[in-house]
């Protein structure tokens, strides 16, 4: 990587921080430089890719930057939400497994993520807990499963991150079986107009720097897939939500809301 | 050969939604509708459309 490239990669002084990649990092070159590039084909893959490079070079620190929310309560708040999994469990947007030591020796256990990096961080992890669980490279407005394939799908802290909510959330009721769980911890939008609008001016910051957006109305977006919410636990921007999936088509055509 | 049989049972191809066979040199997982490769690498598969190329 040339050093040309290289401040074209890192705009951001303050990203700088957070985004120094190993040089011995052949996943996300390959991913950069790929055989037959493949031809951007919207807004949409753009962003996906952004975030994906940017997970791929935030991974190594990852756990460090997030430490003050997982303080903040995070931490409980994911525990609580996964002590109710049920049967066969698929995880979205696993990152560096930091829910892996929650899962209450569930049958089959599998995650995936969209960084290859962060998925390489959740392996150590899991060989260091002694947990078996099947880790693959994914795209979660693409599952690369069957319909009706798990009894319970997790995700915290994603749909802040990814370019097309909606889609995303449509796939997770998708592969998971009727009658199964969707369970979610997110963010969101906060309901007073002016701190919404505060979280409107954050995300221009936080989308850049983080990769994730602080006005997410996530709980819209989770209608607007198609599921439905059975029950929602709200502490301050935060929702703990168990959700199921819908019995009719996703209203896909809707643009995510909140950005 | 190293991934899990039940798990492979219920995986699909992200790009047509065939089902897939596991193949090695190299470790890849074949669309067995659009002949599409993915890699495995380090037993982790990489189903990304993006990544995947028309099996040799």
């Amino acid at each position: 990587m040339t050093d040309k490239t290289r401040k074209r990669e890192f705009p951001y002084g303050w990203e700088l921080a957070f985004a120094w990649c190993p040089p011995d990092d052949t996943a996300a070159k390959a991913r950069a430089t790929p055989d037959a590039a493949p031809e951007t084909t919207s807004a949409e893959d753009d962003d996906q890719l952004q975030v994906t490079r940017r997970y791929d070079r935030m991974a190594w620190l990852y756990d460090v930057y997030d430490a003050p929310m997982e303080w903040l309560g995070t931490r409980r708040r994911r525990r609580r939400l996964i002590s109710q999994v049920e049967g066969d469990v698929l995880e979205v947007g696993v990152g560096t497994g930091k829910n892996l030591p929650f899962y209450p020796g569930c049958r089959h256990l599998t995650g995936i993520d969209i960084s290859e990096r962060m998925l390489a961080r959740a392996r150590a992890r899991a060989d260091r807990l002694g947990i078996t669980v099947h880790l693959q490279v994914a795209d979660v407005t693409d599952l690369p499963f069957a319909n009706n394939s798990f009894d319970t799908t997790v995700a915290t802290s994603l749909f802040c991150s990814v370019g097309d909510p909606i889609t995303g959330l449509a796939e997770v009721g998708r592969v998971t079986k009727p009658g199964g769980k969707i369970l979610l911890l997110e963010h969101v939008r906060p309901l007073n107009p002016l701190l919404g609008w505060l979280a409107d001016l954050a995300t221009a910051i936080t989308r850049r720097l983080f990769g994730f957006r602080a006005n997410r109305r996530t709980e819209d977006n989770i209608e607007a897939a198609g599921l439905r919410i059975d029950r929602v636990r709200r502490e301050g921007v935060w929702r703990e939500i168990e959700a199921r999936p819908g019995a009719g088509e996703p209203r896909l055509a809707n643009k995510p809301r909140g950005e | 050969m190293g991934l899990d049989a039940e798990l492979l049972s219920i995986m699909q191809c992200p790009s047509c939604g065939g089902s897939l066979t596991e193949r090695t040199d190299p470790h890849r997982l074949v669309c067995d509708v659009c002949n599409l490769a993915y890699p495995v690498r380090d037993d982790v598969p990489v189903m990304l459309v993006d990544e995947a190329r028309p099996d040799a």
